[in-house]
């Protein structure tokens, strides 16, 4: 990249600039003075301008210590932190002005550190983890912490039964509080607990009730942690002298939290003996006793409900819902996962058929399940990705399920069976027996063309009879009303005679139709719906002209696609009754 | 229950079929009287080459009245070549099969031969037809003392004008659905009529007039799901045909004189003659029944709305309450087994 225009222009607009080397690579300065401090900055070149072009402190240790700067001690300079690298769109067809926006965000951050050390200093506790993250130890990257509150309590230390492993969840260390609740039924955690035997090491969790910025570097730790003990409050200070405190071991672990503007921070120490120190000690409490120890400081990653689930986009509130799903093919099997990932706590699958290799593209079970049941396939795939998930399964079918003290256990019943007769069936058992479970049903149509879901809340109006209400004859209808193919096609394909025939459409088509399902189910089990409702998505009509198929008048008018719509039928005879 | 779903059960209440259980005696009286009237025809030498239900059970929108008769609408067709150039001579032979088979005040009108059933509520209209070779229809006029000149084989289309009120063509989507909210229209507006005149003027006020009317100015009312509102698909429609200067026309003193043209050849006033009593009190009673429409549309209140409704149409029309008499039936499909588009 040219950068005799950019000088160029900066220099225009009154900025000292110069072109240098720096650590032998051609870098640009700009000499300023920021709240009375003469500030010099460096731009290391580069070749094409992807990101908003960053610049180093010179000196940092000339200057207070600063927020959203980390110290590069060997080079003499601080990186500054003004943005997101990915929040902006940068101009890099004009370099030049894309220089200049980011000179006056450097300078604009430093002059605001630099003249308001109270804003300085809160910012450096927020960004107390890019503090600490500069410091920590790099074999201490992946400790997962499964306290779910904070409080002071002991933790077994369960570290990697391989030292070598570097992917899954097998590379992490695993802190787990001495009370910690283990699911009854299989889970992820417990797999990972009862697979690496009894703990090595033992450590606490402390709250703190107040924190200081990180130590600006490594060989400060010590002192900083003498500084951080004054921060524990005298009834956990007293607990922690009493069990921990009274320990002798070759190391300990603690993990620290405290509250911040960001939330709960948490972080970690690892005290080891130093190599000359024979025997067992006790845990370092104060400075005479931390001159045995060697301490390195560690990333935790919290494994917990509280923490992963509204991170990764789940939401808690759903842990305790229990869904019945009722139909594992290919739009239940998806239903499976995407309900699973909204954090629902309960999931009960129902499916009498085991996997085919025939459905093998457009289902969400790989080969590894064919011939096994979709219900078992499904639980095992789901209890590897989900922890905190409760399975079961039923191996029968949709009208085995009439029992109303068995439907009554769920908030809510998905039938993904794609079978409208069973499905009317037993919506008639519903509405005899008064079940108090709100039922989805969802079915995609060949050919891409779309697909349904209904939520039938039974203390509102509109049931699934008011999408079969054939609008007509104001009669009870044989196939749905939502449908955009019209009845009495012949739209299944055969390949290999009789008992082989099945209705064309996609994996696509599949998931298009479980994410309708999927959000009218999560949004009425947080609430958000409480009337029965119906959603259809619209797919193009290409496969169907082609193959000579007629499209309802419905297909044609629809323009609501993906949008929540009343259920209710005015020509429904249950609803009007 | 929602108030399109009384319309359906009102509609279910008034609609009439040939098809129906309470249709059945006279749909076997008709059957029987037309192939009497076959036979007799082939032995005069004019045997019939079609006959065809007309009327109202043609366009499908018939209603039943309490204590009123069933109407039959059958039309004869013979060939051009082989009918009596006197039209009532054809004519008079009905009226002996009529006379013969227990039907009173049988009698030979302008346009067809009439006649009472009066155990069975029955009303039949007979006209005779001669068809062309070039496929069109002349109606025998004449009553039995008329004059030559006025028995005459004169252009008809019954056919066309039945065509042309069935024909949902120009409704492009939901053209089912918007042909059968046209017929129920028709069946609300007859049973208003019906509800609403004395006798005297509301059998002056021809259901073919209102059909015509409504066909002309059907405003339909199906939402994008397919689902029909008939109460503002009725309010635009009678709105419409108000607005429409062509079928009131106005006299001193605030009268009117209602016409309405035949669609179909000889495209004659369905109105000729009428007076300007019938023509002031139907636009007055249709700019009232206007104006209760709009109440009902505001009204928010479902029980007030059937109230009014029930102002409008009578008793068959459902209550508002919780009147589980006024419950819709279930109408279950007609089909054993349909083929569906659904899988998962």
């Amino acid at each position: 990249m040219n950068y005799q225009p950019i000088i160029q222009h900066l220099t225009t607009r009154g900025y000292n600039v110069s072109a240098i080397e720096f650590c032998l690579s051609p870098a640009i300065k700009v000499e300023c003075e920021i709240s009375s401090h003469e500030v010099s900055l460096i731009h290391i070149n580069v070749d094409e301008l992807k990101e908003m072009p960053s610049f180093f402190l010179r000196k940092p240790e000339e200057f207070p210590r600063l927020a959203h700067t980390l110290s590069f001690d060997k080079l003499g300079v601080a990186s500054i932190c003004v943005n997101v690298p990915d929040s902006v769109s940068i101009n890099y067809e004009v370099p030049e002005l894309v220089f200049e926006e980011s000179l006056k965000r450097h300078i604009a951050l430093l002059n605001q550190c630099l003249s308001d050390p109270v804003w300085n200093e809160k910012e450096l506790l927020r960004e107390f983890l890019a503090g600490w993250r500069q410091i920590r130890e790099q074999e201490y990257a992946d400790f997962l912490c499964l306290s779910d509150i904070g409080d002071f309590e002991l933790i077994d230390i369960f570290p990697p039964k391989k030292k070598n492993d570097k992917y899954g969840l097998a590379s992490y260390h695993f802190g787990v509080p001495k009370n910690y609740k283990q699911n009854s039924n299989y889970s992820l955690i417990n797999n990972h607990i009862h697979g690496r035997g009894v703990p090595t090491r033992t450590g606490c969790i402390v709250p703190l009730q107040n924190l200081i910025p990180a130590p600006w570097s490594k060989d400060n730790l010590q002192e900083w942690y003498l500084k951080i003990l004054d921060f524990i409050v005298p009834s956990i200070r007293e607990k922690l002298t009493h069990t921990f405190g009274q320990f002798r071991d070759h190391s300990f672990w603690i993990i620290f939290n405290a509250n911040t503007e960001s939330g709960k921070t948490w972080f970690g120490l690892h005290f080891i003996l130093k190599k000359d120190v024979k025997g067992k000690k006790n845990f370092p409490l104060n400075s005479k006793n931390l001159e045995f120890w060697d301490i390195k400081a560690m990333d935790i990653r919290l494994f917990n409900k509280g923490r992963i689930m509204p991170r990764s986009g789940a939401d808690i509130s759903l842990q305790n819902k229990k869904v019945l799903l009722v139909g594992c093919g290919s739009v239940g099997s998806q239903i499976a996962n995407q309900l699973a990932s909204t954090g629902i706590g309960h999931l009960t699958f129902v499916d009498p058929e085991s996997l085919s290799l025939d459905n093998l593209y457009r289902h969400s079970l790989p080969t590894t399940y064919v011939n096994w049941p979709k219900t078992y396939g499904l639980i095992l795939e789901l209890q590897m990705k989900y922890p905190w998930l409760d399975t079961d399964q039923k191996f029968c079918g949709l009208l085995d399920l009439r029992d109303a003290n068995l439907l009554n256990n769920f908030d809510l019943v998905i039938i993904a069976i794609g079978s409208p007769s069973q499905e009317r069936i037993f919506h008639d058992f519903c509405i005899k027996n008064k079940i108090e479970t709100a039922v989805i049903n969802t079915w995609v149509e060949g050919y891409g063309i779309g697909g349904h879901a209904t939520l039938d809340v039974p203390e509102s109006l509109g049931c699934l009879r008011c999408a079969y209400v054939d609008s007509l004859e104001f009669s009870r209808g044989l196939v749905s009303n939502l449908n955009f193919l019209k009845p009495d096609q012949s739209l299944t394909k055969n390949m290999a005679g009789c008992g082989n025939a099945f209705l064309p459409y996609s994996n696509l088509t599949a998931i298009q139709t479980a994410l309708i399902a999927s959000d009218l189910a999560s949004k009425f089990l947080l609430g958000e719906i409480t009337q029965s409702s119906k959603v259809s998505w619209k797919g193009s009509p290409t496969d169907v002209i082609k193959n000579g198929f007629e499209l309802t008048d419905r297909y044609q008018a629809f323009t609501k696609p993906l949008e929540i719509l009343p259920l209710l039928n005015s020509g429904c005879d249950i609803c009007n009754a | 229950m929602s108030l399109q779903s009384k319309f359906n059960t009102f509609n279910q209440k008034i609609q009439l079929t040939r098809q129906d259980d309470t249709y059945k005696e006279a749909r076997e009286k008709d059957d029987s009287i037309t192939n009497v009237i076959k036979t007799k025809f082939k032995e005069k030498g004019y045997p019939v080459i079609d006959d065809f239900v007309q009327g109202s059970l043609a366009t499908f929108t018939a209603i039943k009245e309490k204590d009123k008769d069933f109407d039959i609408d059958r039309a004869i067709v013979i060939d051009h070549d082989e009918a009596p150039t006197d039209p009532v001579e054809a004519k008079k032979v009905i009226l002996d099969i009529l006379e013969n088979r227990g039907f009173h005040n049988a009698k030979i009108k302008k346009p067809c031969v009439t006649a009472d059933y009066k155990s069975q509520y029955l009303h039949i209209d007979i006209p005779v037809y001669r068809k062309t070779s070039w496929e069109s229809y002349q109606l025998a006029l004449g009553k039995k003392d008329s004059n030559t000149e006025n028995k005459i084989w004169s252009d008809s289309a019954p056919k066309e004008l039945i065509e042309w009120v069935n024909d949902s063509s120009s409704y492009y989507l939901y053209k089912d659905e918007k042909i059968k909210q046209f017929r129920r229209l028709v069946r609300y507006l007859k049973r208003w009529r019906n509800f609403k005149f004395s006798h005297d003027v509301s059998r002056k006020i021809y259901s073919i007039g209102l059909t015509v009317m409504i066909k002309q100015h059907f405003k339909p009312s199906i939402d994008s799901e397919g689902c029909p509102n008939d109460l503002i698909a009725l309010k635009d429609t009678v709105n419409s045909i108000l607005n429409w200067s062509g079928y009131f026309i106005s006299y001193p003193d605030d009268q009117w004189k209602v016409q309405v043209s035949l669609p179909v050849s000889p495209k004659r006033d369905i109105f000729h003659g009428s007076s300007l009593n019938t023509g002031t009190r139907f636009r007055n009673r249709l700019s009232h029944l206007n104006a209760s429409l709009q109440t009902v549309i505001d009204e928010t209140d479902e029980s007030k709305q059937c109230s009014l409704l029930i102002g409008l149409f009578g008793d068959d029309f459902p209550e508002g309450t919780n009147n589980t008499s006024a419950a819709r039936k279930t109408v279950f499909a007609t089909s054993g087994a349909v083929g569906t588009s659904q899988g998962a």
